[in-house]
């Protein structure tokens, strides 16, 4: 259940107003001098107006959003719905979303009207891969005068899943794909896939695809389209085990990048409409078949809630389906990569991050 | 087509412009005896010239700039403008970085500016006193500034929303700020009044506090020029004008009339007391004689004019006879004591008196005794009195012995407006006794004087109110007396003659002349009017009864209150959840019942996901359960119907958790814990 709540604080202009106060009321009081009296209350006054003044009821605001997907490091932009509950207008009210603004500045909205909502676009970053089933939002106001600053904190169920962030594959993984791509026979010269036209380049693309020479001709930047057929199926192995004798928490950095390059290989599949046949091997061995944009949330949130676990030996039945594909990529995320089980597999193995250091 | 200005630069701009309206309001306040306009110049010039200056240049080069300019100025002030009194000399030195912060017109200026021009309108203060149009309508700027400087600070760290700013952002400021304005100095009055009320530890070694009501009045002899122990209405004035005096007949009023408004009787080492009264209210309206005029002697009738500050007094010479014109009078006959006590406003009203010579052979009067006239404080030690009394050759005859006592404490003690200072517990002893620099002022004198005319047997008081005054300007032979007219003398009653004054402070120091409104420029007429007029309007007596200081404290105690009232919790927004989830999380609850039934509860703080994990790694995580609560999640958060699939995983869910052997599970708890 989202709750939320909401504190006045002084600001910093408002502490040190509130020291010169203090010391101006004590010097009245111990020098019953009329002056300091005088100081004292024209620094008193707006210090108590604006304490008097203060939105305390900026937790009475309800934030409506949808569930989001985004991917870590990328921007996104979320559309916010705001309605204000209380009695009285939110004014120059500041939102923002600590989790995903650290690099953001808040957004000043106006005046919030009791019960009319107000949709804003609010830019986002989330850095970190997370799977979140609340968002919290900091609605902050320093109305009127800027020496208390009323806080609320508004927390809302939503779903908010965070996929690992893309990484560019190596030469090595790209070739092997590219080896497995059966282009149609008649029109294959060679082993791979064919060229086919040339298009922009689009600033997600792998630069390798770039065609230099018309790139150069055209003055922007051209990519080489080529078309192929992939194999039906492909088996991607998801090890998220960690070597035997290893502590559980170490090697994040290999571990975030494998889920990344999970993450992208999926993509690059998935573009060329291949079946991925996914098999994580966590603490007990998930396997699942990756044929549409549904399946493939499911994968892309699982990679969003993956934590590395204990070594544990498996099973002989579990690479079953497998072993009957033509090619498979092995992800140890775990940084398992002397894995017995990658040896035993009979078919091509392309082991992805193998070398990462 | 036209560029029109961005809301913030119209914001910096009003906020710009409120702040210069600060400064020249404080520099205003300043008074030009002090601050000459050549000081002035030389002080806030360089500043002005630097804070204009382009940023561009180099900050040793600024700095090496700004030190040569006002050095330079500061020469030719002091070459064209004379020398600079101390005090303002120090309160100048915050003038250059007030112009320059001004000039300069940054954002982040905005607060220092408003504080350096806050410090330079309280030396106004201290300087000048007080003038109420020029702080209000700098509270009123200030206010302005303050508002535009937080709207700037704040749009400074954001990123506007579209359409979320006013359009015209600088006149909806200034409407809010005017707003605020008004709270804010009723605020800063209610605080002065409550910081008022709270005893001071100085004010309370020093004056005591007195009522009014309270018929022993008392006054401390340490108190500064004062009447009443600087708490009567009188002190409310800060030496400005009180009475003004003309005589009926167009005769000059005498430049040593004392204009009595009470006495203290009951005496003291430190601080005197009035004693007992016996007032009565007086009868016959508005007219009252107080006592039978003596023969051949003429009586003199002379007009005053009360300003508000002095509208609970009654100020009558020694001697009168008569009042007419007053209302609510209360009268103490025996003690001369006369004051008015309710529905009292200021006006004026007239007052026959008789000048009569000194008595010379009239005795004192009897009745003096039974008046405590005689009476000697508890603690006084008369051994060094009656050293004087030798040293001076006192006499027991009251003229002569008065006499001596003022020329003995002329040639033992020096006039200083400073509170006498020694190794001795009371002020008095310190005054007559202490080696080397024996110091004190009118109530010292007087208390001197009084308690070695009583140590000789002759009875005595105390007498206070006004002498001297200032010629009116505006009248030939009308008199002026304000609070720093205030005066202490001492008055012996004689038989058939009343109390006469004697006065043994030195002649040339009585009633010194201090700077005054009018001296400063100020009409009559702007005086009469401040301090007449608006206590005869209605709406003054409404404005005076709202701006109570207790009603004030108790309007400030109830705002916070309400602000701090804690709110119900039935107010806070919740966040809907969707209609079908409610079956749902029935059905989801029933489950995990029943799986708590069979030793598998769910852990306090633990979300569904965590819980399942948990069931996962004891491997007791059945596929109906992680289906039945990934169906929950998925109506819960992930948008989808409660269709009836999911109702039945639930469903199911819950037979095969039924099914479950509390045993078993047991078996499984133990097995997993030998693990």
């Amino acid at each position: 259940m989202a709750t939320s709540s909401s504190s006045v604080e002084l600001t910093l202009r408002g502490k040190v107003v509130a020291w010169l106060t203090a010391l101006a009321a004590g010097a009245a009081w111990l020098g019953d001098d009329a002056n300091a009296r005088l100081a004292a209350a024209m620094l008193a006054a707006p210090l108590v107006v604006d304490f008097v003044a203060k939105q305390r009821r900026l937790h009475h605001t309800e934030v409506q959003v949808a569930a989001r997907r985004a991917v870590a490091g990328a921007p996104f932009v979320d559309h916010l719905t705001l309605v204000h509950r209380g009695r009285r207008g939110a004014r120059e009210c500041l939102l923002s979303e600590p989790r995903t603004m650290r690099y953001e500045p808040p957004l000043m909205l106006g005046t919030l009207r009791p019960g009319a909502p107000m949709r804003v676009a609010l830019r986002g970053r989330s850095l970190q891969r997370s799977h979140v089933l609340e968002r919290v939002f900091v609605l902050m106001s320093v109305w009127p005068l800027a020496l208390f600053r009323s806080r609320a904190v508004i927390t809302v169920a939503t779903d908010f899943v965070t996929e690992p962030a893309r990484v560019p594959l190596s030469a090595e993984v790209v070739q092997a794909l590219a080896e497995q791509q059966a282009s149609p026979r008649d029109h294959a010269v060679a082993v791979g896939l064919e060229f086919h036209s040339l298009r922009e380049q689009l600033p997600h693309e792998d630069a390798r695809g770039v065609h230099a020479l018309r790139s150069a001709a055209l003055g922007t930047l051209v990519r080489r389209v080529t078309r192929g057929r992939l194999p039906h199926t492909v088996g991607l192995v998801l090890d998220l085990r960690r070597p035997p004798g290893r502590p559980l928490y170490q090697g994040s950095r290999r571990f975030e990048w494998s889920l990344g390059a999970c993450a992208s290989l999926v993509a690059w599949l998935r573009q060329r409409a291949a079946q991925i046949l996914v098999l994580v091997l966590d603490e007990r061995s998930e396997r699942f078949l990756v044929q549409g944009p549904a399946q493939e949330h499911e994968l892309l949130t699982l990679l969003a809630e993956a934590q590395p676990t204990a070594h544990r030996a498996l099973p002989p039945d579990v690479f079953d389906q497998l072993l009957r594909l033509e090619h498979c990529f092995w992800i140890p995320a775990g940084a398992y990569t002397a894995s017995p089980e990658i040896a035993a597999m009979p078919r091509t193995v392309t082991v992805v991050g193998g070398d990462f250091e | 087509m036209i560029a029109l200005p961005s809301p913030t630069t119209a914001v910096s701009r009003l906020a710009a412009l409120a702040l210069l309206t600060c400064a020249l309001l404080a520099l205003v306040n300043l008074p030009l005896q002090d601050f000459a306009p050549g000081w002035l110049l030389a002080l806030c010039g360089p500043g002005l010239l630097l804070g204009r200056l382009p940023r561009a240049t180099a900050q040793w080069r600024r700095a090496l700039l700004a030190t040569a300019l006002q050095a330079a100025a500061l020469w030719l002030a002091l070459r064209f403008a004379g020398p600079m009194s101390r005090p303002a000399a120090l309160a100048g030195t915050i003038l250059p970085p007030l112009a320059f912060v001004t000039a300069r017109q940054q954002d982040t200026d905005g607060a220092l500016g408003l504080f350096l021009s806050f410090c330079v309108l309280l030396v106004g203060v201290i300087l000048d006193g007080m003038h109420v149009p020029l702080v209000v309508g700098y509270g009123v700027a200030a206010c302005v500034a303050l508002r535009a400087t937080a709207h700037l600070a704040a749009c400074r760290v954001s990123r506007p929303a579209p359409a979320a700013m006013p359009a015209r952002p600088a006149r909806h400021l200034v409407a809010s700020a005017l707003g605020l304005a008004l709270p804010c100095l009723v605020a800063a009055f209610a605080v002065e009044r409550t910081i008022g009320l709270v005893p001071s530890p100085s004010r309370t070694a020093s004056a005591p506090d007195v009522g009014l009501g309270d018929t022993r009045r008392r006054v401390g002899l340490d108190d500064s020029f004062e009447l009443d122990g600087g708490r009567g209405a009188l002190s409310d004035l800060a030496g400005e004008q009180l009475v003004r005096v003309r005589s009926v007949d167009g005769d000059a009023v005498p430049a040593d009339l004392y204009l009595r408004s009470g006495f203290f009787a009951v005496p003291g080492l430190d601080r005197w007391g009035i004693g007992e009264l016996s007032a009565r209210a007086a009868s016959g309206g508005s007219d009252h004689v107080l006592r039978r005029a003596a023969p051949a002697v003429p009586v003199v009738w002379l007009e005053i004019e009360r300003f508000a500050g002095a509208r609970n007094f009654v100020f009558a010479p020694p001697g009168t006879v008569e009042v007419q014109g007053v209302d609510g009078l209360a009268v103490d006959g025996e003690r001369e004591w006369l004051r008015q006590i309710d529905g009292s406003r200021p006006g004026s009203y007239a007052v026959g008196y008789q000048d009569l010579p000194p008595p010379t052979d009239t005795p004192v009067d009897p009745r003096a005794g039974r008046l405590g006239l005689l009476a000697l404080p508890g603690d006084l030690d008369r051994v060094p009195f009656s050293r004087l009394l030798a040293e001076w050759r006192v006499d027991h005859e009251p003229l002569a012995a008065a006499q001596a006592i003022a020329d003995g404490l002329a040639q033992h003690c020096r006039y200083d407006r400073i509170d006498p200072t020694g190794p001795y517990g009371h002020a008095l002893e310190n005054f007559l006794f202490a080696t080397g620099d024996r110091r004190g002022y009118c109530m010292h004198f007087a208390s001197a004087a009084a308690l070695l005319l009583r140590l000789r047997g002759i009875p005595c008081r105390i007498g206070t109110g006004l002498y001297g005054g200032g010629p009116d300007p505006r009248e030939a032979g009308a008199r002026i007396y304000g609070s720093q007219h205030a005066h202490a003398w001492v008055e012996i009653p004689f038989r058939g003659r009343g109390f006469v004054v004697f006065d043994p402070t030195p002649a040339a120091e009585r009633g010194q002349r201090m700077p005054s409104q009018l001296d400063r420029g100020g009409t009559l007429a702007d005086v009469a009017q401040r301090e007449r007029g608006p206590a005869a309007d209605p709406w003054r007596a409404l404005v005076d009864f709202v701006l109570q200081p207790w009603l004030l404290l108790l309007a400030l105690v109830l705002a916070l209150a309400s602000t701090l009232w804690p709110t119900g919790g039935s107010e806070r927004p919740t966040v809907a959840p969707p209609p079908v989830a409610r079956s749902a999380r029935r059905l989801l609850a029933r489950l995990l019942r029943v799986l708590a039934e069979r030793g598998l509860a769910r852990g306090h703080g633990q979300t569904l996901e965590q819980y399942a994990a948990a069931l996962r790694r004891g491997d007791r995580l059945a596929p109906e359960f992680a289906a039945a609560f990934a169906a929950y999640q998925e109506v819960r958060f992930g948008g989808c119907p409660f269709d009836a699939a999911r109702e039945r995983t639930l469903q199911r869910a819950l037979e095969v958790a039924a099914q479950l052997p509390a045993s078993a599970v047991d078996q499984a708890e133990g097995a997993a814990g030998q693990a």
